[in-house]
Order: C-alpha cells, then structure tokens, then sequence
C-alpha cells in the first residue's frame, strides 16, 4: 500500500522588540541569568500585563507579508498548564482571536514555485528557561515574556524538502520585514511539526505525531525522513500509530517519544481578563502595511524577470539582504545590473566574509556605483578595477581618489600609447623581424611590455590595435 | 464513577494531588457547584453575545517600547528556597 505523507508546521519566532511582550524589562541575550527580569515576568502579585506597542507592529508587518487578514481587536487568552518555566501558571497567548488568519506564502522547491496557506499567526510570550542537572533543574527568567509570534501552516507540506523550502522562506521573511534575526541554531526561530501518514486512497488524516526540538534545517529533514520511514513500517506491519510528541536525538539521528500527546481541552483556554480588549487604528495599520520593504519574492522576480539576472545570481543576492538592499540603491544609480551583480556577489561579498564587516561599514552606494560606471565604460580595465575596489573598502576612500593616487586611471589616449609602443619597438630591431617571418604569438609579448611600461594603466584592447598596426607599417 | 474520574483529571492538569479519602467530599462539592451552574444553564442564551468585559469602552492603550524597572537580580531570587549559580533551584521535571 502507498502512503501519503500530511505535514503541518508550527513557527516560533522571536521578536527583536528592546522590551518584552507584557513588560519593560529588557529582549537581550548572553546576559547573566535572572538580570532581565520585570516584576511582571515573575507574575508578582498585584501586578498587570501591559501590551508592547512595537510587537504588534512587528506581527503586523509580518502578517501583511503573508496576505493575512488581520483583526483589528487586539485580544488575548491565557493557555493555562503547570511546570516551571511559567511563573504564572499560564501562558498569554491569543488562542480564540488570532492577530491574523488566512494566509500564505510562495515557497521556491528545487526552483518551482509552491503556494503554502497559512492558518493563523498569533502573539504570545516566550517562558522562562530551564537547564536540566542531573536531580534539579535551573530557571532563568530572563526568557520569559520576550515576545513571540506564531506561525501555523495548513496540512499542505508533503515532505521534508518542501518543509524545509517553507521554513527557509519563512526565515528570510522574518529577516526582511526585520522583526527577528531568525537563526534556529540559537532559537530565535524555533519549529514543531506535526507529521501524519494516510493510505494514498483515503480522504481521513491518519495519527499525527509532533517533533520537537529542532534546532537546524538539516535537523529538519532528517527527522521528517526518519518518522515517514518510522511509520510506514508500523502501518505495514499494522500496528497502531500512537498519538505523540516526539523529539529529534541528535545521537542516534532518529525520532524518540517523550509523551503522549494531551488534547487541546487540556490548557483550558480562556480570555485574559487582565488586558481588556485592544482597538487598532486602522490608519496606524496601513502606515504599517505601507513601509514594508520589498520581500524576498518581489525581489527574486524583479532580478531574474526585469533585470534579467540568473536565478543562482537573484538567490546569492536574497540571501544576504544587506547585499540585496546594496544592490537595489545601486542599480537606481548606475543601472548596468548584470555587471553590479556580478560585483557584489563576487569581490564584495567574499571580502566581506573574509573581513567579518558589515557592507555600510566598508562601501558607499554613490562609490560603489561611481566605480561600476568606471568598468563598463572602460575607463578602467577589469583588473584596476578589482585594486580600485579593494583599496576602496580597505582604505574607506572614493574610487576617485584612489584612482589618482594609485595613478590607476586607463590609458586610451592614442598619443601617448604610440609614444610608448615606439620606444619598446625603436629598440627591439629583432621582434619586428620575428613578426615579419609570422610569428605572430609577439603581439601578446608586446602588450605586457606596454602594460608593464605604463604601470598596468593602459587600454589592452587599444594597445593591441595600436601595435598590430605599427607592426604591419614595420614589417620588413 | 465519571465524576471521580473527570476529577482527578482535572487535579492532574492543574498538577494538585487528591487522596482517595479527601475524594468523597470533593464530589459532593462538586454537584453543589454543578448544581448552581444548571441555574445558569438553564437561562436562553440564544442569540446573545458572550460577555467577557462588563465595560462599554473600548481600548486603545499600547506601551511604547522602552526599557525600564529591571529588578535587582537579589529580589528576583528572594523568594526561591534554593538558588544556585544566580537561577532558581527546582526539583527536575522533565516535561516538554
């Protein structure tokens, strides 16, 4: 019997507000343990929750990226369960009215587009963190209430290379609207998934089961692939698939069971009566909606569709949206788009790896575009340029002056090469006799002199012309 | 039988331990309660909007996000019977 597999994906992201969800304390990390509290965070008695103006503008700016409809009453609930990351006693989260609903995002699998619908995203507070010893645990507070938003997808993602598709659009997505730095190694960007098998034939969903636990795309996958095998042995051999939440070992590379799922009646949700509901002014909302910036997907199909860049050239430039909003200011100046592309993703980007920098920190868009006109109208060859650019960012000067000051300017003046190939010529009798018996292959041999005499400054091309030229004139 | 059984339920959710011996009493105060919803029960509702706020007013307060009142790390561990490298010490459960 064939299975189909049906998953369905949960995303934590963590906003990069400078205070929490529901207090004043500090959103830092690396900080000592318990240093980033609010009273509020500890659930003192006596005090209340009060909401986080710019959170809700980051899940704003977050649902408008994904189409979302958004609901203007801001309103919370409270998810209630005991353990000792929650000093409340609860979660607020906002489980009956969702800041927004009904969405989706354009996932790019193996360079085909896909549409994913996205259920709801919604706003919440992250717990406190717990490290397990060997008989105790540690709790630090400084976790808890740093605003969260999550992101629930529709039973759409059939396996693990489309999940991992989805997650990474859903990465840079977060990375573009600037809500969070996203980076699942460090749990800014955290995922559970929610995996069921179904004979291919039949219209129910078979036993869901959750993974959690999941720190890394390849993590990702690797757990997706080892529970499709998992269950489709079970349902094989015919046994029973136990609803449950599992977790990815990263030792043995396999899924294993933590618990049996509890149902949802469990958390006993109910509204939060410490935060009355909030209205949102429309006008407030669409200023949002307006600043947004362009999205990686605008992006994408700009570069390849208007500026007829490769789709590995548009993918290079996405994944760095530093270079990617470089590359944009560029382009408005000097509009040549291959040939900055080609630039920044090539000597830029690799100095900027090797340097640690940030681009701002080492080039101006007007330099950098300044140079760009430089090379294709030939003023400089391909090589100064490439000196030019990095005596640039190493020296943080302008491709002007550096150009006078490292004499890098190219020699196209006819004058002044002929003077220089004449000199070279007048003393080299025996070339020009070689020339004449057909060895050509001087030519080349003649242009490095040239280049060499001139300080690598001059024109090859004209050079080449030139010497052809006066070769044929002194042909004996 | 189900009462006792929803009931220990719900102590297991809200992680409260019951003796079997305290049980008989926890139901009679259970139907006693039970008995008072029916009241509520029994009203129509029908077509009547849930109330969760008893004000008419609507909200518009969001807090601007600054950074202010951070408590001294001395406070935030006061009131923890143990504490061990600046955190909260607590017996270990493994849950989630």
């Amino acid at each position: 019997m064939k299975f189909e597999t049906v998953i369905g994906i949960e995303v934590h992201c963590e906003l990069k507000t400078k205070s929490k969800m529901f207090s004043s304390a500090p959103v830092s990390f690396g900080k000592k343990p318990n240093t980033q509290v609010h009273a509020i965070d500890l659930a003192m008695p006596g005090t209340l929750p009060s909401v986080n103006q710019k959170a809700v503008e980051m899940a704003i700016r977050v649902c408008h990226a994904l189409h979302m409809d958004i609901q203007d009453l801001l309103s919370f609930d409270r998810k209630n369960y005991f353990y000792a990351d929650l000093p409340k006693g609860y979660q607020i989260t906002q489980h009956y009215h969702p800041i927004g609903s009904h969405g989706y995002i354009e996932i790019d699998v193996n360079q085909e587009n896909m549409r994913i619908d996205i259920e709801r995203l919604h706003l919440e507070e992250d717990t406190a963190k717990l490290t397990h010893l060997s008989d105790e645990s540690l709790i630090d507070y400084n976790r808890a209430g740093i605003p969260l938003i999550e992101i629930v997808s529709k039973p759409q993602i059939k396996n693990s290379l489309q999940a991992c598709a989805y997650l990474e659009a859903l990465r840079y997505l977060f990375i573009y609207t600037d809500v969070s730095d996203a980076v699942m190694a460090q749990g800014s960007m955290r995922c559970d998934i929610n995996i069921s098998l179904k004979p291919e034939t039949s219209q129910q969903y078979g036993v869901k089961v959750e993974i959690k636990n999941l720190n890394s795309l390849s993590n990702v996958q690797k757990a997706i692939d080892y529970e499709i095998q998992r269950q489709t042995a079970l349902l094989l051999d015919g046994k029973p698939i136990l609803q449950q939440t599992r977790r990815f070992d990263e030792k043995t590379q396999t899924t294993v069971a933590m618990r049996n799922k509890e149902t949802t009646a469990d958390y006993r949700y109910y509204p939060e009566p410490n935060i009355l509901p909030i209205k949102l002014d429309s006008k407030w909302i669409q200023q949002i909606k307006d600043k947004l910036p362009l999205l990686p997907k605008q992006r994408k199909d700009i570069y390849i569709n208007q500026y007829q860049l490769s789709y590995n050239d548009a993918r290079i430039l996405i994944d760095h949206k530093e270079l990617s909003d470089f590359y944009n200011q560029t382009v408005q100046i000097c509009p040549h788009y291959q040939l900055v592309c080609h630039w920044l993703i090539g000597d830029v980007l690799s100095y900027l790896n090797k340097s640690h920098q940030s681009i701002h920190a080492i080039l101006h868009v007007e330099d950098f575009a300044k140079l760009m006109h430089f090379v294709a109208d030939k003023t400089l060859s391909t090589k100064q340029a490439k000196q030019v650019l990095e005596l640039m960012m190493t020296k943080h000067k302008d491709p002007v002056s550096v150009i006078e000051e490292y004499h890098f300017q190219q020699i196209n003046d006819d004058h002044i090469l002929m003077k220089v190939i004449d000199e070279i010529l007048d003393y080299q009798p025996d070339l020009i006799k070689e020339y004449s018996q057909g060895k050509t292959k001087i030519v080349g041999f003649l242009v490095g002199q040239v280049m060499q005499k001139t300080n690598g400054q001059a024109n090859p091309q004209k050079t080449n012309q030139l010497l052809m030229k006066e070769l044929e004139k002194r042909k004996q | 039988m189900k009462d006792i059984e929803f009931l220990k339920q719900l102590a297991y959710d809200a992680r409260l331990s019951i003796s079997d011996e305290d049980m008989p009493s926890l139901i009679d105060a259970y139907k006693d309660f039970m008995d008072q919803i029916q009241i509520l029960e029994d009203i129509e509702t029908e077509g009547v909007e849930p109330l969760v706020f008893p004000f008419e007013s609507q909200n518009y307060y969001l807090r601007l996000d600054d950074v202010e009142d951070i408590m001294e790390v001395d406070d935030v561990l006061k009131n923890a019977k143990e504490v061990q490298e600046q955190q909260v010490k607590v017996p270990k459960v493994v849950n989630s």
